[in-house]
């Protein structure tokens, strides 16, 4: 009963226009207020206890250290170097754009920051080359997934603070999924480009591939740093996010020098609210996760799927469904917020492992950002190349397949999201 | 434009608090290497910090546009109609803040009458938890603010922006940013 309450308060908050976090919060207090037992002071303390969270403290650094990392100058750079080494391929341009996207996504933690970065450059640069504008809009679209897909990925911080999974073990999943989405994706544009004749590039000379490569080191170690530091016991995952803002930030002022020292406020400004949007969200998406906690919703659903039988793969399947439908309505950080407390126990009590559900979910939340009506992604490379988002969604369709292709893999083949952190931790 | 510089002031705010948060994190780490020390007080003080950012930037996000909802159903009505769904969103918003205000004033309150002291810092609990009624407050106000301005016209609807838009917008201010570096 209170279940459906909730969810139904909820679902008719949002679809008045409000902002997400509110219809979250609101919804939580008006079921808890009617129909639970909690104070209303302690109710506002859930909310506080956010701030209070270490995990949840990375996500402000990594916001700012991306926001530090996209002020043009990397992603031209890491352009330049993909461009290099694949250009001399037919569809060369485009597979450097992949290229592109997963260097880029190394150092930014979300995915329409990486289409932003990276498509407002090489999409115009495809079709200076005769490439078709849907074509590049469309490749660009479904790369720029890879942002929260490879480390650092905030979506992962939040599904760590969630679950209490480690974020180190999470980063270092994700590194072998993304490399092959981004080889599924070059290998789709090269049979594509086999069959409409693309064209390609003189090939670079190596001097030139060394040169570029040294150029675009700065940004690159932004990620060894990182995953370093983590995983040689440096510092915290917090920390680690902490260091890399402050790296990004000698790096675009001092060593790239494409912002001067008076720029930087307003990228702190700019960060500082793209931070408060997040937060505001996960604040209310925790009262909402506490309130299907004290309802014991999680457990009761649990025993349920579990008296229902239902093998390793039915769940997965039931599971995939699941979040690329909530991903169609709802921002990532919300839906992981409010599902994985739901998903984790299930899956814990099938043998999943944590960081392998933790992939599945990353990777849905990425096809939920190609897909309408709530697609990120879409919005953001219809803002960079004037198409409208009926003609994005159609030009981004194709390579959805890919994705499609790529989630089943990732759900059956845990063995890819596993071997990496099983391998060095 | 009247309160101009409480606009600044707000957006300066932010800014400076996610700086600090920043600097004492990054401190944190440079002083356990380098000299081999780790001040105690610094993660709660971090802590504050964040609440502060999030609890005083909520009210500032509604102004700016920052916050993102779902606007499919409401632009597909009529001007009319949208304008009283809009009207009414403002409305449930208006509760929200109100029953974030009631709650966070029985909170500091109460925790105000039984005196907890922070962990490692030498204040009472209370004092940098006051960001919670001040934040809702303002919160409150704004949504006021945008509710009357729909009932007087001026106003359509919640004017939420997406991030879509914020992405571009930073990549915007960016471009200018770098082509102004870019200048002697």
């Amino acid at each position: 009963m209170t279940t459906a309450v909730l969810f139904v308060t909820l679902l008719v908050l949002m679809f008045l226009g409000m902002p997400i976090a509110i219809a979250l919060g609101l919804a939580s207090l008006l079921t808890i207020l009617t129909l639970g037992h909690d104070s209303l002071a302690s109710l506002v303390l859930k909310l506080y206890e956010t701030a209070e969270h270490f995990t949840l403290l990375a996500i402000p650094f990594f916001i700012l250290s991306g926001a530090f990392m996209t002020t043009g100058g990397v992603a031209k750079r890491m352009i330049r170097f993909a461009n290099a080494c694949l250009g001399h391929f037919r569809g060369g341009l485009a597979m450097a754009s992949v290229l592109a996207c997963m260097l880029f996504a190394a150092v930014s933690g979300s995915s329409p920051a990486t289409v932003v970065a990276v498509g407002s450059i090489v999409i115009a640069g495809m079709v200076r080359a005769g490439y078709t504008q849907e074509f590049a809009a469309g490749v660009i679209c479904n790369a720029g997934t890879l942002g929260i897909l490879i480390p650092p990925s905030i979506v992962m911080v939040v599904y760590a603070a969630a679950t209490e999974t480690s974020v180190g073990k999470l980063f270092l999943a994700g590194i072998l999924p993304g490399i092959v989405l981004g080889l599924m994706l070059m290998a789709a544009i090269y049979v594509r480009a086999r069959m409409i004749d693309l064209p390609r590039q003189p090939r670079a000379t190596f001097r030139e591939v060394i040169t570029a490569a040294r150029e675009s080191l700065w940004g690159m170690l932004l990620l060894v740093i990182i995953l370093g530091g983590i995983y040689g016991g440096i510092f915290t995952p917090t920390e680690a996010a902490a260091v890399a803002a402050v790296y990004a930030f000698i790096i675009a002022v001092f060593v790239y020098r494409d912002i001067g020292m008076r720029h930087v406020p307003q990228v702190l400004v700019d960060a500082a609210k793209v931070t408060v949007m997040l937060m505001f969200i996960v604040a209310n998406a925790l009262l909402f996760a506490h309130v299907l906690t004290t309802e014991r919703i999680p457990q009761a659903i649990t025993e349920q799927i579990l008296s229902m039988g239902m093998s390793q793969w039915q769940f997965l399947l039931v599971v995939n469904i699941l979040l690329l439908v909530a991903g169609n309505f709802m921002e990532p950080t919300g839906i992981i917020l409010i599902l994985a407390p739901i998903l984790f126990p299930i899956a814990t009590q099938l043998g999943i492992d944590p960081v392998h559900l933790g992939i599945i979910m990353v990777v849905n939340m990425e096809i939920g950002m190609v897909t309408p009506p709530v697609g990120l992604n879409l919005f953001v490379t219809a803002g960079i190349t004037n198409m409208s988002i009926v003609q994005v969604v159609r030009a981004a369709l194709p390579w959805l397949t890919v994705l499609f292709v790529f989630l089943l893999i990732i759900t059956y083949v845990p063995w890819l999201s596993l071997v990496v952190p099983d391998l060095l931790f | 434009m009247r309160f101009a510089w409480l606009r600044r002031l707000e957006e300066w705010l932010i800014a400076a608090l996610l700086a600090a948060m920043t600097l004492i994190t990054f401190g944190q780490v440079v002083a356990r290497y380098v000299f081999n020390y780790s001040f105690v007080w610094a993660l709660e003080l971090v802590t504050y910090l964040f609440a502060a950012l999030i609890f005083l930037g909520m009210a500032y996000g509604v102004r700016v546009g920052a916050h993102i909802g779902v606007d499919v159903l409401v632009k597909a009505l009529r001007p009319g109609a949208a304008r009283v769904v809009g009207a009414l969103a403002a409305l449930l918003c208006v509760v929200y803040s109100g029953i974030g205000l009631v709650g966070s004033v029985t909170y500091i309150e109460k925790i105000r009458e039984v005196g907890i002291l922070a962990q490692d810092l030498p204040i009472e609990q209370w004092v940098p938890r006051t960001v919670l009624p001040i934040g809702f407050a303002i919160l409150l106000l704004r949504f006021l603010q945008i509710l009357f301005r729909i009932a007087t016209g001026r106003q359509q609807g919640m004017q939420l922006s997406d991030e879509a838009a914020e992405a571009l917008k930073l990549k915007a201010d960016n471009d200018a940013a770098a082509d102004g570096a870019a200048r002697p």
